[in-house]
């Protein structure tokens, strides 16, 4: 049964490989795929601290943003290429996030919730305002598309948007497994355990606030990759794609798609970016679609896309639903 | 085993104030080695209190407590976990998400930032067949082996007390807290608890320390009783010397 879902795993991902070769698609449809990878990246980085570590930050596109400017200028200022720009940014997002951590991680739940929407706006103001640095509302244009490289003698040009697209389909991937490994470790178990009972992990022997900044700074790197793959897309870092509701949006996507799952914020982001475009709603009707589905599923499936869909497998195995929810 | 047979716990001098409250005025008393002890004492009269000091949830304002006769004051929980302190909770606590098992295996894993954030691509959080079958047995022995692998939420206050206990052995500590075991115990099984209690250390060894309400309960348990009243130590020895004290009855029916 495992390989059953190896192989159903391996066939969804050739069918996202070829998606570029699927004839009649329009650049648009690629467009809406593109951009679906690029919101699922930081969303696996909330998934870890929000979903396994049970700490929800409200400023998570502050940090996706920090990539996002940081892999910009890099790449527009000091002429770096992005393949050395993408590390960068995800260190500079990471350090922040120890950073910011380190800072406010102290404080309980709400509290925490609150510190965390309000270092996302203050990053906002920095880069609406910082003009020399970042350029100011108008944003940071003329930040390039990967340089193309050559993979087993053919030459893979980023430039243009299918493999463009097949390197955010690629760089999710990447995201998805260090998810994977990271929920599987040690480092996992203690994160869930932080999760379900931060006083009794504490008395078991975990270093709860030690994990809790490395966890925030992971999420952050992760989420600063995200930003760079952003603004290499969109060619330009503006500090609208990064202000306070799209950091609502990324808890959304990740609560939609199922947190604490693996596979959650990919499907919430799909949900988050596709289906709206997909039914011609314009953007100013998308966050109320969004709204109603969340919504419903919070209603009838408090465990997200991701939980609705093991809840499927579980029942076409003809399992009984014992194990508890929340088990990716 | 790392060395249960050598520990000893002494509380010296401990003083400890909320606002204007004294909860705790110059405590002192050493156990000497491995063995049942009890903490007793009405209402108000601080067991709590120095329970959270000696597992390092509140820090002392004076006083030392020393672990092997090394001061352990202020070390935070997870570091005092490391130098084998394990603790239950009076309300209970257990990772309700997980199986039994996996209760019970969680405290055998190393728990070092650096080390797990080393072995993330390296190794996967499993467990030894060795450790599976001393966890089915503890399980067992708890009475919880038809739950071993049903998430730990579907266990009744009761069985999660049990779990809580023998998932703080597991780990093997050389001193073990328990507060209050036999709070909200249905009074039928708390036989059933003071033999597990009895049974898992003669066979793990170590310090047990037992704070407790239920009189009956604690004087067939401990060989040692420490009694408190108002915030000190008001007397101590073996269970029918604090039967027998003009002073302990006094303070109970006072």
């Amino acid at each position: 049964m495992r390989a059953f879902e190896i192989i159903g795993g391996l066939l969804a991902l050739a069918g996202l490989w070829a998606l570029p070769q699927w004839g009649e698609l329009s650049p648009y449809v690629l467009h809406i795929a593109t951009l679906s990878a690029i919101y699922a990246i930081p969303a696996i980085g909330l998934n870890l601290m929000l979903g396994y570590g049970g700490l929800v930050s409200l400023g998570h596109a502050g940090f996706v943003g920090i990539g996002g400017y940081a892999a910009g200028l890099l790449m527009v200022d000091a002429g770096w290429t992005f393949w050395a720009a993408l590390p960068a940014a995800m260190l500079a997002s990471g350090a922040a996030g120890a950073l910011v951590g380190a800072l406010c991680l102290r404080l309980r739940t709400h509290f925490f919730m609150i510190v965390t929407l309000a270092f996302g706006l203050i990053l906002h103001a920095v880069m609406n305002n910082w003009e020399e640095l970042t350029r100011g509302p108008v944003g940071l244009a003329g930040i390039p598309r990967p340089e193309a490289i050559a993979l087993f003698g053919a030459e893979i040009a980023f430039r243009r948007l299918p493999d463009f697209y097949r390197l955010t389909m690629a760089a999710a991937m990447a995201a998805l497994a260090v998810q994977a490994l990271i929920v599987r470790s040690d480092f996992g178990r203690m994160l869930a355990a932080i999760r379900q009972d931060e006083v009794l992990a504490s008395a078991r022997g975990v270093p709860v606030m030690a994990m809790k900044v490395a966890v925030f700074a992971i999420g952050s790197a992760i989420a600063g990759a995200g930003g760079a793959f952003k603004v290499s897309f969109l060619r330009v870092a503006a500090p609208a794609s990064f202000d306070m509701l799209e950091s609502i949006n990324i808890v959304l996507i990740v609560i939609v798609g199922g947190a604490g799952h693996l596979l959650g914020p990919v499907l919430g982001a799909g949900l988050f970016v596709a289906v709206p475009e997909a039914l011609r709603v314009a953007s100013a009707w998308r966050l109320v679609v969004f709204g109603l589905v969340l919504v419903l599923l919070m209603r009838f499936a408090p465990q997200g896309l991701a939980g609705l869909a093991a809840d499927a497998v579980r029942r076409l195995r003809g399992k009984g639903a014992l194990r508890a929810p929340g088990h990716a | 085993m790392s060395d249960a047979a050598a520990i000893s716990l002494a509380v010296a001098g401990v003083s400890k104030s909320f606002g204007g409250v004294r909860a705790l005025a110059d405590v002192s008393f050493a156990l000497p080695g491995p063995g049942l002890y009890g903490l007793i004492g009405p209402n108000g009269a601080g067991k709590t209190t120095l329970f959270d000091v000696i597992a390092g949830r509140q820090i002392a304002d004076a006083g030392r407590v020393l672990l092997d006769g090394r001061p352990v004051q202020g070390l935070r929980p997870h570091e005092l976990a490391a130098v084998g302190l394990a603790r239950t909770f009076q309300e209970c606590r257990i990772f309700p998400e997980w199986t039994c098992l996996e209760n019970l295996l969680f405290s055998l894993r190393p728990k070092g930032l650096a080390g797990a954030l080393g072995r993330i691509v390296t190794r996967r959080a499993t467990a030894a067949a060795e450790a599976i079958r001393d966890a089915r047995r503890l399980l067992a022995l708890a009475t919880l082996d038809a739950y071993a692998d049903m998430p730990a939420s579907v266990l009744s206050f009761g069985q999660r007390r049990l779990l809580e206990i023998v998932a703080a052995l597991m780990g093997r500590p050389r001193l073990l807290l328990l507060d209050e075991p036999a709070a909200g115990i249905n009074p039928g099984l708390l036989g059933v608890l003071a033999d597990l209690i009895r049974m898992l250390h003669a066979e793990r060894g170590g310090l047990f320390l037992i704070v407790e309400h239920n009189m009956e309960f604690i004087m067939g348990l401990a060989r040692h009783i420490v009694v408190m009243h108002q915030g000190a130590v008001l007397e101590e020895g073996p269970p029918a010397a604090i039967q027998a004290s003009a002073r302990v009855i006094e303070a109970y029916l006072g």
